[in-house]
């Protein structure tokens, strides 16, 4: 085949290098953290980490953060809610996406309406109404609250319900036909063929009860309770600002330096052994959700 | 004509009983809970007792130095979003589109989406510390450079430029996923028509991959439009500190503020009506545009 050879390698070159510098660029505040809690400790003292750990190798900034308590009770608490309150959520859209995704159902178009124009409402404007709900049920410093608050986010029952649309409805009427309820309908048969759907929404909420901070925050002062995140805000986002402000320039704690990127290495890890496993789930969210979205 | 159907009604409306339950505990009962930006809300009294006061703290808000200052963060914030970080993904979806070698691609794909994983806390942790100016690798470089250290983090003036690096750091693997998918419904043949006729990789992109995302390019434009008010919260409020505020302060972490640090809870809650109300028209216009644009093209 001819072509104009030239131009196609200038752009392939451009393609290449484009890709390959974002990849670098992504990749190294994640290995320069890793190199600073392999560090030794006068070397990150004095700034000297760049790319690569500065030797002599210490595993002093691990030693600390194994005995350091609250990043444990952080990380069992987070994984209470992460469990529980994936499932509960999971749990919750189902319940609201079956009924809403039946074409015979009475109650479909009231409920698309009651769901869908809270997808409208900005969360600034009910943050502080919010607060004051939960306050006056008595649920402030509750594990509950942060379980039940966000029970199920709109966006996804309507994703769902698109979703259970697709199930066949002749399927569905030969079990009536043979007999069988609602709820044995929804679960022999619309729920074993959703397994991929299920898999990606349950990915997001698991993402979001992982990674969320601010409600955690504002709810639960009991350091019993909270989450990794907020105590990794306080480690190293607290810590390096008050450091900043008070001591300026001279002053570093060496074990706080340590503690801070080793934290940060002992929190990320399941997120990276997990997420190369996950990633086709979340990708294939991202269109399932453009086709209605 | 509907077809006669055995479906139990009354068993799926007993199945939809927590779900209306919780939504008009949890998402309903605060909407009408806004009503306490027209009062002076105490806790003690109560909402109902509370006295009504009407538009003053609407009028506070509109003639203090904050509305100003929260109006005009909130806007750069998202008026440099869109035009900086907005075109990095669709950038990103095109080369990625370009990468023949499929081990190569999803190697490409698999490390820019893997921020989007990390939580908000960790990256802002990273960045500040890579920040510092005395433990952080920037200020390291620029010390090697024979450059005197800068306090990233204490200048208003780096704050939009930060959370914007930031946000197409975490965001844009992401973000091209949507534009990939459009690149996916490119008929194939039209690339080897185009090669048959000695276009070049450079034409092809032009001519064909370019006019076949430029309608999820204007829909996603759209989006962001509707959504330049709300700026992202968690991510503004991590980065935040007294220093930079003057720069950082945006509607939401000042109604925050003001709300549940400092329990002015009608005043905010004022100032959050104001942004839910103007959130509200943005996103109405803009969605109503994007379903004009949408059913005028055939593609999507």
């Amino acid at each position: 085949m001819k072509q104009p050879f030239g131009s196609d390698w200038i752009f392939n070159i451009l393609v290449y290098c484009f890709l390959t510098a974002f990849c670098l660029v992504t990749l190294y505040p994640f290995v320069y953290t890793i190199a600073v809690s392999f560090s030794a400790p006068e070397a990150i003292l004095l700034n000297q980490v760049v790319l690569t750990p500065v030797p002599p190798l210490s595993l002093e900034a691990y030693r600390t953060i194994f005995k350091y308590r609250p990043i444990w009770v952080g990380y069992a608490n987070t994984l209470y809610y992460a469990v529980f309150g994936t499932a509960i959520n999971l749990i919750f859209t189902i319940l609201a996406a079956y009924p809403m995704s039946r074409k015979e159902f009475s109650g479909r178009k009231f409920m698309n309406v009651f769901i869908s124009i809270l997808m409208f409402i900005s969360a600034t404007g009910t943050m502080i109404p919010l607060y004051l709900i939960v306050r006056n049920l008595g649920l402030l410093d509750t594990r509950l609250s942060l379980l039940i608050v966000f029970a199920a986010f709109p966006f996804y029952i309507i994703i769902l319900r698109s979703f259970f649309e697709t199930v066949p409805e002749e399927m569905i009427e030969a079990a009536r036909i043979d007999g069988a309820s609602e709820y044995t309908i929804l679960l022999r048969i619309v729920l074993p063929v959703s397994g991929a759907a299920l898999a990606t929404i349950g990915l997001y909420y698991l993402i979001n009860r992982w990674n969320g901070f601010f409600w955690a925050m504002v709810f639960i002062n009991d350091p019993d309770k909270q989450p990794l995140q907020v105590v990794l805000r306080e480690l190293i986002i607290m810590a390096q600002t008050a450091q900043e402000m008070d001591a300026g320039l001279s002053k570093a704690n060496t074990n706080a330096e340590a503690i801070k990127y080793s934290a940060i290495v002992v929190s990320i890890l399941p997120i990276g052994v997990i997420y190369p496993l996950v990633q086709r789930y979340f990708v294939k969210g991202v269109t399932l959700g453009s086709i209605k979205g | 004509m509907r077809k006669k159907t055995l479906l139990d009604q009354k068993a799926l409306w007993i199945m939809l009983i927590p779900v209306v339950a919780y939504f008009i505990l949890f998402r309903y009962l605060p909407i009408a809970g806004i009503l306490i930006a027209f009062k002076r809300y105490s806790p003690f009294r109560g909402f109902l007792e509370s006295p009504w006061i009407g538009f003053q703290y609407f009028i506070q808000f509109v003639n203090s130095i904050y509305f100003y200052r929260v109006l005009r963060n909130t806007l750069l914030i998202g008026v440099y979003y869109i035009i900086f970080a907005f075109p990095i993904p669709i950038l990103l979806a095109l080369f990625l589109n370009n990468v023949t070698n499929s081990t190569l691609k999803k190697t490409y794909q698999t490390i820019t989406l893997f921020p989007y994983f990390v939580s908000f806390v960790i990256i802002a942790g990273i960045v500040i510390n890579m920040l510092s100016p005395s433990t952080g690798v920037v200020n390291r470089i620029r010390e090697l450079m024979g450059l005197e250290p800068i306090y990233f983090m204490q200048e208003p003036k780096y704050f939009v430029t930060i959370y914007n690096l930031i946000r197409i750091f975490k965001e844009s693997g992401y973000e091209a996923i949507v534009y990939l998918a459009a690149l996916t419904t490119i008929d194939p043949t039209l690339y080897e028509a185009a090669r048959c006729d000695g276009a070049t990789k450079f034409q092809q992109l032009k001519h064909i991959t370019i006019p076949a995302v430029i309608p999820a390019i204007v829909i996603m434009l759209l989006v962001r439009i509707g959504r330049i008010v709300s700026v992202s919260f968690e991510e503004v409020l991590l980065l935040q500190n007294s220093v930079n505020l003057e720069a950082s302060e945006v509607i939401s972490t000042y109604v925050y503020r003001r709300g549940l640090v400092g329990s002015d809870f009608s005043y905010a809650t004022a100032v959050g009506l104001l942004e839910t109300v103007v959130a509200l028209i943005l996103v109405i216009t803009s969605n109503t545009l994007a379903r004009r644009f949408k059913s005028e093209t055939t593609l999507w």
